[in-house]
């Protein structure tokens, strides 16, 4: 080699690159053409389609952010991407739920210590999250419920505690629901007193012998708030997760399964009194005066006859 | 698929799937571990007090720069426990690939099918066939004295004759080989 003759550098190929050559050498016959040179070409109609469709869009919102977050990329860090914090955001719902029910309950007037427990276990899920995805704005959120929730536990006694939790709730609500945004936001606003329906199971089970408020804590740091994911539980996974003996994850969804039942069996028998309430009302529509009305309530009636035998056949109700 | 124009990058998603304990955070670790630290990030592990799945695991792997773009792909691995669907539907949104990793211990048989199904499911709520996303399988635990044979666990679960390869994650035999396999199937599936 001389000084006219300057080495050849080979560059190595990019990662991705590599993975396409090794599925052409594994498999020439399904490789349709240069793989690579396909891959390069779809990136840039990708990018250039996804830079069409932002620019559209800042035409009609010229106000709204950008959609590309900036990633402060240290060189030689790989920095997470923007799907880290959307995955925690979705898993986040089942705990804003967590804390929209608790929340209800307490305010009604429920048993405190048991929301308050549930609340302060959804909070402590959404703050792994929140750290996990280097989340700053969700975490300072989930702080200032955490003093919220700590100020009621010491004003509780005083008389004044459950009124300025309430209002503390009712301000915090609507810039957490800002935050997260979508239907998760929207159900936030839209907070008002509805059924908390799986606190009654949870007040069941209590009272199973060897549960109790401490082991129902682990059950919901375990993400096991529903009835419906206990009662689908493996008593075996149950027990590994949470921690609790084997016996008793076997109890405890045995018990919530039999709550389940007795649930499924008394909406059957109320369904069954509200139709014979509507057929009463169907028999005393005109059938001259009002004939359509009277068709669509008869036709109306029979399809909810027929959709409670079912229910009946697969509750058997006592 | 994400496509980040200001930053002139591609996000890709691949998720381990399987039934609880069968290998899902093992393989993702080694993976972590055996990678060329420059290529990869932090590793995020959310899991319970007993070291199991709570939430995911994850870290970003950087496939490099082709042309003037950047490829980079999300590791996710989610909790196997069945009562963990609604995280499970969460992280699997938007996924780009699938490493399903199947326990070849005899006695998990039905945990193998009920986690195949319960991935399927999810992906149909989505609106999205198994068919559609570019999956290979992975047989782990292979070291078992009495584990299923792949060509058994090929008939159970892979009809659609995915790529496979048999593992020993927790030994970091067959994990790269996954990886690989998976990521040739995403790009190639990129490409059309």
């Amino acid at each position: 080699m001389s000084v006219a003759d300057p080495p050849e550098i080979v560059m190595p190929l990019p990662r991705a690159l590599v993975h396409l050559a090794r599925r052409h050498e594994r498999d020439p016959s399904a490789a349709d053409g240069d793989e690579a040179a396909r891959f390069q070409e779809r990136l840039a109609r990708l990018f250039a389609r996804e830079a069409e469709a932002q620019a559209a869009a800042a035409v009609d919102a010229p106000d709204a952010p950008t959609p590309d977050a900036e990633v402060s990329n240290r060189p030689g860090v790989v920095a997470p991407s923007d799907e880290l914090r959307a995955v925690t955001h979705r898993i986040s719902s089942q705990f804003v739920d967590v804390i929209s029910q608790a929340s209800t309950e307490l305010l009604r007037g429920g048993d405190a210590d048991m929301a308050l427990a549930r609340i302060e276990s959804a909070l402590a899920s959404l703050g792994r999250l929140a750290s996990a995805a280097d989340d700053a704005r969700h975490t300072e959120l989930l702080d200032a419920m955490h003093e919220h929730v700590a100020a009621y536990r010491e004003a509780r006694s005083d008389g004044r505690g459950h009124a300025r939790f309430r209002d503390a709730l009712r301000a915090w609500l609507p810039d957490y629901a800002t935050y997260v945004g979508g239907a998760m936001g929207d159900k936030l606003r839209r907070l008002v007193e509805f059924e908390a329906d799986d606190m009654p199971l949870f007040r069941h089970l209590e009272s199973v012998r060897g549960i109790g408020p401490r082991r129902l804590c682990r059950l919901y740091a375990a993400g096991l708030f529903t009835a419906e994911a206990i009662s689908e539980a493996d008593p075996a996974d149950m027990a590994a997760v949470t921690g609790l003996p084997r016996h008793l994850a076997e109890r405890v969804v045995t018990e919530t399964r039999g709550w389940r039942a007795e649930q499924r069996s008394q909406v059957v028998l109320e369904m069954k009194g509200r139709l014979m309430r509507f057929i009463a009302v169907v028999r005393g529509l005109d059938a001259e005066r009002d004939p359509e009305l009277r068709r669509a309530a008869t036709d109306a009636y029979e399809a909810m006859r027929l959709i409670v035998t079912e229910l009946e056949e697969d509750h058997v109700v006592g | 698929m994400r496509v980040n124009v200001r930053q002139r990058q591609l996000e890709l998603k691949v998720v381990f799937y399987g039934p609880g304990l069968s290998g899902k955070t093992t393989n993702l670790a080694w993976l972590h571990d055996n990678l060329p630290p420059e290529a990869r990030g932090r590793l995020i592990q959310l899991d319970t007090e007993g070291e199991r799945t709570l939430f995911f695991d994850y870290f970003p792997y950087d496939l490099g720069t082709v042309g003037d773009y950047d490829i980079k792909v999300d590791f996710f691995t989610v909790p196997g426990q069945s009562f963990y669907q609604a995280t499970r539907r969460a992280v699997l949104d938007g996924v780009d690939g699938i490493i399903f990793v199947a326990d070849s211990a005899p006695e998990r048989e039905a945990a193998n099918l009920l986690s195949h199904d319960d991935m399927r499911a999810a992906l149909e709520e989505r609106g999205r066939s198994l068919d559609e996303v570019p999956h290979v399988y992975q047989w782990n635990k292979q070291d078992l004295p009495n584990a299923v044979s792949p060509s058994v666990l090929e008939r159970m679960l892979n009809p659609e004759k995915a790529a496979s390869v048999t593992a020993i994650a927790a030994k970091g035999e067959g994990v790269l080989e996954a990886k690989a396999l998976v990521l040739e199937e995403v790009l190639v599936h990129v490409s059309r």
